[in-house]
């Protein structure tokens, strides 16, 4: 695969990247649904798991119909059981290639913060995003987001998608 | 050392079945538990053979606050021994899991066999002249295995395992599938719960249809299994057929919650002090915990499938075990933040832990109903007891 140096396709990946953050941040789950491409999927993993090559993730929407449970889960399911929290993402998009079928393979940095309800702020996990992006209907969507945190322990239960 | 039962309000405990919340947070009482129970006649799994298959895998771990390393030494053989140089103390590997036929200490080059006895050192010609190697193998733990799960006590005098897991053995035997079928590594998924070790373990069948909302959307709760305890150390199983899910069109994607190996459906057991297997559908998994001080306790969900499932099999326990039952799973994340609520009232001296449901003419305490709380307290009369309380 070449790398992708094409300054407006660059700047389209971003903005998908921007859109999946502020969708997280914002805890619209329906906008975080609405990046992904109609046959998207959806993994969190740790870095663990793939060095020692162990399938087993923290999240896997293997297909779409998982991505739309996981919106009822948060959105519906879970309600005020759990502990909410804000999140608050920093992505920083790293190394981008493509090999001219349409798809970008593109990899990011995450590290993703977390403040409680009662209002004290820590690091919940960082690490990198694997991901494949398809323009569909002229819009740029995910056709696989796959996250792999370095954090093999979080300091707390993850409730959100990272 | 300052004796707990010397703690102020600690004198007030008469009754097991209301606990102190004092006995969740306080620093001298959880340093006493690292003695009674994490270094004293308890058996702890630390690692199933299906984690280290093959001769010279390991894995590191913590029993209490200790680092230790769990060996496959030779064919069917294991070896656990303190994660810490023989001479100077240095941790010997950082790695969680690994193949290797020795350790070798960076420090000084002290080199270690797969079974913890010395090899070699260096400079030993400048020895004291009453130095004996004999001296200096690693810290050896007791090792036992049941159904491919490895134990292990730094106690001497800590009884048999078989009888230390008691009548729980049958329900651990059902969470392996019998213990003849090889078990195959899916993965983990670990996590910090911001609470006391034995909050971890308090919880109960009493709450199941309660808190847990996905099983009332689902209409999927029921079945008529019991609880049993040992009494004796307080371990309680359960193992029974649930019934099977019937999509009542909550879920897009209802074949995540089916069961498909034909399998029994529901098992778990609680070891104390600190470890739980669950097997629920299709979905085999073992809690191994440690505590991290009075408020913290870490837990690595450790998932299994069969090695002899065929792939596809295989991928529906992964998707199970990566979507249902961890710490962030749809069915069970809400147990995640019971553990980290509960403990945040724990410092107030002045309350109590009131165990209720199933105390009622119940002629049995080691057994109840599935969704009763009754038999935690086998556990608490040990406690009381066993801390001098």
């Amino acid at each position: 695969m070449a790398a992708l140096t094409d300054h407006d396709t660059l700047t389209l990946i971003d903005d998908l990247l921007q859109r999946y953050v502020s969708a997280l941040d914002d805890l619209d789950m329906q906008g975080w649904l609405a990046t992904f491409s109609s046959d998207g999927q959806y993994r969190l993993t740790t870095q663990e798991n793939v060095k020692y090559n162990l399938p087993l993730s923290l999240m896997l929407d293997d297909c779409p119909e998982r991505l739309k449970d996981r919106v009822k889960y948060v959105d519906e399911v879970w309600g005020n059981t759990v502990e909410e929290y804000q999140p608050r993402h920093f992505v920083q998009r790293g190394l981008s290639k493509t090999n001219g079928d349409g798809a970008y393979h593109v990899r990011s940095n995450f590290s993703l913060f977390y403040t409680s309800k009662e209002g004290h702020t820590k690091l919940l996990t960082v690490g990198r995003y694997d991901d494949v992006i398809v323009e569909e209907q002229g819009v740029f969507k995910f056709k696989s987001k796959t996250g792999i945190m370095d954090t093999a322990v979080p300091p707390r239960y993850i409730i959100y998608p990272v | 050392m300052n004796k707990p039962s010397e703690l102020p309000g600690l004198g007030q405990w008469h009754d097991h079945t209301h606990v102190p919340f004092q006995v969740y947070s306080d620093e001298a009482i959880y340093r006493r538990e690292l003695d009674e129970y994490f270094y004293g006649p308890f058996w702890h799994p630390v690692a199933l053979q299906a984690e280290i298959p093959n001769v010279n895998d390991y894995k590191s771990l913590y029993i209490g606050e200790t680092p230790v390393i769990a060996v496959h030494s030779a064919e069917g053989e294991f070896s656990v021994m303190v994660n810490a140089c023989a001479h100077r103390g240095v941790q010997l590997t950082a790695e969680f899991l690994g193949n290797a036929g020795g350790f070798t200490c960076p420090y000084h080059g002290w080199v270690f066999k797969n079974d913890g006895s010395l090899l070699s050192t260096i400079g030993e010609e400048c020895f004291p002249d009453d130095y004996d190697p004999a001296n200096y193998n690693l810290k050896n733990l007791r090792v036992e295995t049941f159904c491919g799960i490895v134990f292990a006590t730094f106690d001497p005098a800590a009884p048999s395992l078989d009888d230390f897991l008691g009548n729980l053995k049958p329900h651990m035997k059902v969470v392996v599938g019998g213990g003849e079928r090889p078990l195959k590594l899916l993965g983990y998924q670990k996590i910090t719960f911001n609470t006391n070790w034995k909050l971890f373990m308090d919880n109960d069948g009493y709450h199941a249809g309660i808190l847990h909302a996905a099983f009332r959307l689902l209409d999927f709760a029921g079945g008529d299994g019991y609880l049993e305890a040992d009494g004796h150390y307080g371990h309680w199983g359960m193992n029974y057929q649930s019934k099977d899910y019937e999509d009542n069109g909550y879920l897009n994607d209802p074949t995540v919650v089916e069961s498909r190996s034909g399998e029994q459906t529901a098992a778990g057991a609680c070891v104390r002090p600190v470890t739980q297997a669950v097997r629920h559908m299709d979905s085999i998994n073992f809690r191994f915990a440690r505590p991290m001080g009075p408020n913290k306790t870490e837990v690595h969900y450790t998932y299994f499938g069969f090695a002899d499932d065929d792939p596809d099999l295989l991928n529906h326990r992964v998707r199970q075990g990566s979507n249902l039952l961890g710490p962030s799973g749809f069915i069970s994340i809400e147990d995640s933040s019971i553990f980290d609520r509960s403990q945040k009232a724990m410092g107030y001296t002045g309350g109590q832990m009131h165990f209720l449901k199933g105390m009622g003419s119940n002629p049995d305490i080691n057994r109840s109903s599935q969704n009763d709380e009754s038999v935690s307290t086998v556990f608490w009369a040990d406690y009381k007891t066993r801390m001098g309380f």
